[in-house]
């Protein structure tokens, strides 16, 4: 009877090994040349809240998830506002240094107002009052294409 | 603030073994190296030979005696084997005195179990008579000169050949999610793991060959899991004592994919096979070959795939970013000899996949995962010349993984890395007429993780060491099973410091001892009777301790809690069947209770970073999970067989409320006929609503979903094919599956035509 184990002829078994060993050395170079690198954005900018000025007056505050205030404007009146952000150590600042972030300021009712002059250097935007009513702004602080803050919905009460 | 580099790939600390490309080839120097070890181990038990006992032996078809070419004879305590030649025949040298465990597995016949009485002859003659499959029973046909029975099986399931192919997924879990008391939970198609009554992520291990898989899906829902199911040759799931061999906290159980990369029996000829797959439901197709063959003194075996499918479409329309990328492959070689048996094997998967969009979750694009493995493993098996000790083993497995998580603006934001070592020292004893399975071992564990991008999670080292002792005792009437493990585990955070929402980030040392009894009557009358007790110990995993940060393809911000204390989980369970020629049936009953039950807890907050997420708070309460589970089976004539699973599970907090993320009671039932060398069959599964909610989960109905399947195989020119076409959900129903993350935004996939083609070379 048979010993199972080397029933291949010398020639056939060289084959295999030469066919394996190249499988091998394909596995090998793929595992080596997968173009994997990705750039996973440097700091971050750890926001836990914000305040929003009018003219220089505080009008809203975020902090520990609790909303004082609100942006208030009249019909067809402009408001400009300004905003900081409230570090975990109870700072407020705005990103400053190399850091490229952007400001982006979403509304979820355009037809009560506008969001305009959204400037990211100066941390600011405008709100346009279209019809009385009320809304929420979301204000998000974009680093590299994703978000390092974002806010809770914010009120937006647009008076006649 | 986190320093994170800027430009390539991120650094990584100094001290770290594998890094970055440059630990790739670091990986394939160590597989030449621990190859070239084995030629040396191997090489040096050749001079031993001299086989205590061989066995001589023929494994042939039915009646007629006919062999059977090309089976696999397995000697499953030893993990030792041999491939017939064409006659059926085949030689085993080197085996020791005492009992000895045979099982002979061909495609197309039903496999064979034998046990075998070893005595004082040098040589022993067995034939084994295979039996053609029909349907899957566990009915075995052997003939032999020697003791014949069923062994015990650690095993309390075995998924492979037919049923396998049948139900062959995207994703392990949805391979096994219809077995009794198992649930896929899921966050988009391709982020999927199992979960065993009630029990997920580490606490129902998921291994590929006995070792880890080094990834992290047990950390996540958006993570996943690193198999690769096309390659699976079975799939099995053990519970009981022998689980913890495995790990301190598997009261769930293991499941362990049996793929085979180090080649564990040297092949008569070569051989592997072909496998072609397709979905219509996600325009899916995939395609896996693996080939094995002896080369002078060695078993060499390659596998290699490619799946990719495109985004799913439900009853409601397409699932956008429900995409899947994968490859996947190793490369395996092995020398057996007489005393001993030695081996390596390198495997990678690569795999990039899209996690559905969720508005209300704060991620209207949805997210998207890019993941890699590098993995070496090597074993190495020794038989001494003693009648006590059957096989000395050691294995090692280095495993470097890393995840990317991206935007949909295609920014990435997130980077996950483990690099892992797992190793152990394993002494089984011989099997005696009394005591059987002894295996006692030493492993030793260590986990290197780190955090990247928009997380502010403490990167963090964890090592562990474990000594395990399991037994098994045969009396007349009853076997007795016990497990002894003790474990000691430290996480070390790369800094210690004091964090405002997560605690006192320190260095945490945890101890525990595991335990389990089992108890199995022998079949009286059909009947059997089975009772367990298990003891776990879970130390909190770094994630838990740690994490704080956005994890953004699992819409979540996660909280660690330093001050958690490790879980003890006390698992009882106690179960009758009865079997007989046509008819099995069993029903078990089951209480896991558990000490300071670590679970991400909804706190149904926002972030204060992220005021779009919700807060995640890893916490540890004490919890209880009840439930049972009933399965029957029933041969109505020759052509067609019916059978039942239903299983159901009540997981509750011990102050009050309800666990998160608990499957609801489940049914299945399938009828088939056989046609010819093939099956065609009916399968319904029924999902009960589930009420049982935990805070701030939302709950979800009920439903009942009807699956075709067929498949058949035959012999042409000198190979075996095998098909399978299924029709999955043929009604087109909308349906919600509980477990899955994001059930709110999209239902399961409509209706589906699977095929599968495998041929066998």
């Amino acid at each position: 009877m048979k010993v199972s184990n080397f029933s291949l002829r010398p020639g056939a078994r060289f084959r295999f090994a030469q066919t394996l060993a190249i499988a091998a050395l394909t596995l090998t170079f793929m595992t080596s040349c997968d173009d994997d690198d990705h750039d996973v954005h440097g700091e971050h900018f750890e926001a836990v809240g914000l305040v929003i000025y009018a003219d220089g007056a505080e009008v809203l505050r975020l902090q520990d998830n609790q909303i004082t205030g609100s942006l208030s404007l009249n019909v067809d009146g402009e408001v400009d506002y300004a905003v900081e952000f409230i570090l975990e150590d109870g700072d407020i600042e705005v990103p400053h240094g190399d850091e490229v972030l952007t400001l982006s300021v979403e509304i979820d009712d355009d037809a009560t107002a506008e969001v305009s002059d959204v400037d990211s250097e100066a941390y600011s935007f405008s709100l346009l009052g279209k019809q009385e009513g009320s809304a929420e702004v979301t204000v998000t602080l974009l680093h590299e294409g994703h978000a390092d803050y974002v806010s809770l919905a914010l009120p937006v009460i647009v008076a006649p | 603030m986190k320093e994170i580099a800027r430009t390539g790939r991120p650094g990584v600390r100094s001290g770290d073994l594998l890094r970055g490309a440059g630990s790739r080839l670091f990986n394939c120097l160590w597989g030449l190296l621990a190859l070239a070890g084995a030629v040396q181990f191997a090489r040096a038990a050749e001079p031993l030979v001299q086989a205590d006992h061989v066995l001589i032996g023929r494994v042939t078809a039915g009646d007629d005696g006919d062999g059977v070419g090309f089976a696999t004879v397995w000697l499953p305590r030893l993990e030792r084997g041999v491939s017939c030649d064409e006659n059926g025949e085949f030689v085993l040298d080197g085996l020791p005195s005492g009992v000895c465990e045979l099982h002979v597995r061909r495609i197309g016949f039903h496999d064979a179990q034998l046990q075998l009485n070893i005595g004082e002859r040098d040589s022993i003659r067995v034939t084994i008579e295979l039996r053609p499959a029909g349907f899957q029973t566990d009915e075995l046909v052997v003939s032999a000169n020697k003791t014949t029975g069923s062994a015990p099986d650690d095993a309390v399931l075995r998924l492979e050949g037919a049923a396998l192919r049948d139900r062959l997924g995207i994703t392990m879990a949805q391979t096994l999610r219809d077995e009794p008391g198992i649930a896929e939970q899921s966050m988009g198609p391709a982020p999927a793991r199992p979960v065993l009554r009630g029990l997920g992520g580490d606490r129902l291990l998921l291994l590929e060959d006995g070792t880890g898989t080094g990834d992290l899906s047990a950390s996540s829902a958006d993570h996943a899991v690193a198999i690769e199911p096309l390659h699976a040759a079975n799939v099995e799931v053990i519970r009981g004592p022998r689980a913890l061999l495995y790990a301190s906290q598997a009261l769930g159980g293991v499941v362990n994919v049996q793929r085979e990369k180090i080649p564990r029996s040297t092949p008569a000829a070569i051989g592997g096979e072909l496998t072609l797959q397709g979905e219509s439901v996600n325009a899916g197709a995939s395609a896996a070959v693996r080939l094995q063959g002896p080369a002078g003194p060695f078993a060499l075996r390659g596998d290699y795939s490619l799946r990719s499918a495109g985004d799913i479409s439900t009853p409601l329309g397409v699932l956008d970013n429900t995409q899947i990328d994968t490859r996947a492959g190793s490369f395996g070689a092995a020398i057996h000899g007489d005393r001993g048996s030695a081996g390596a094997a390198v495997n990678l998967y690569h795999s990039e996949y899209g996690i559905p969009p969720d508005p209300e979750a704060g991620h209207p694009g949805g997210a998207s995962i890019e993941l890699d493995r590098y993995g070496l493993e090597a074993r190495a098996d020794w038989q001494p010349s003693t009648d006590l000790i059957n096989v000395l083993r050691a294995d090692v497995s280095m495993q470097s993984y890393e995840h990317f998580e991206f935007e949909a603006s295609g920014a990435a934001a997130v980077l996950f890395q483990r690099r892992s070592l797992q190793s152990g020292l394993q002494l089984l004893t011989a099997d005696g007429e009394y005591l059987r399975g002894g295996t006692f071992g030493l492993a030793y564990t260590r986990s290197d993780r780190r955090y990247d991008g928009l997380v502010s999670t403490s990167d963090a080292i964890e090592q562990g060491i474990a000594a395990t002792a399991v037994q098994a005792l045969h009396l007349p009437a009853l076997t007795l099973q016990a497990a002894l493990r003790a474990d000691l585990h430290v996480i070390d955070p790369a800094e210690e410091k004091l964090s405002r929402s997560v605690g006192n980030i320190r260095s945490r040392t945890f101890k525990g001892v595991s335990a389990a009894l089992e108890a199995r009557t022998k079949q009286c009358a059909g009947l059997s009777f089975h009772a367990a007790a298990m003891s776990t110990f879970r130390p909190p995993t770094g994630e838990e301790l740690y994490s704080e940060g956005p994890h953004l393809a699992a819409y979540s911000f996660e909280v660690g809690n330093a001050d958690l204390q490790a879980e003890r989980g006390l698992g009882l369970e106690a179960g009758l069947s009865f079997r007989s020629e046509q008819f099995h049936a069993g029903l078990t009953a089951f209480r896991n209770s558990f000490t300071g039950y670590i679970y991400p807890r909804n706190t149904g907050e926002r972030s204060t970073r992220r005021g779009d997420l919700y807060l995640y708070q890893f916490s540890g309460a004490d919890a209880v999970m009840t439930g049972a589970e009933f399965q029957a089976g029933l041969m109505i004539d020759e052509v067609w067989h019916v059978a039942a699973n239903f299983a159901f599970v009540n997981g509750e907090l011990s102050d009050g409320g309800y666990l998160p993320m608990i499957p609801p009671a489940s049914l299945h039932v399938e009828a088939a006929r056989q046609l010819g060398s093939g099956e065609l069959g009916l399968r319904l599964t029924a999902a009960a609503a589930q009420n049982r909610t935990g805070e701030f989960e939302t709950p979800t109905a009920g439903y009942v979903v009807v699956d075709v399947f067929s498949g058949w195989n035959f012999s042409w020119m000198g190979a075996l094919h095998a098909f399978n076409i299924n029709v999955s959900n043929l009604l087109d129903r909308e349906y919600r599956r509980h477990l899955n993350r994001v059930r709110h935004v999209m239902p399961e996939p409509g209706r589906s035509l699977r095929f599968l083609y495998r041929l066998y070379l």
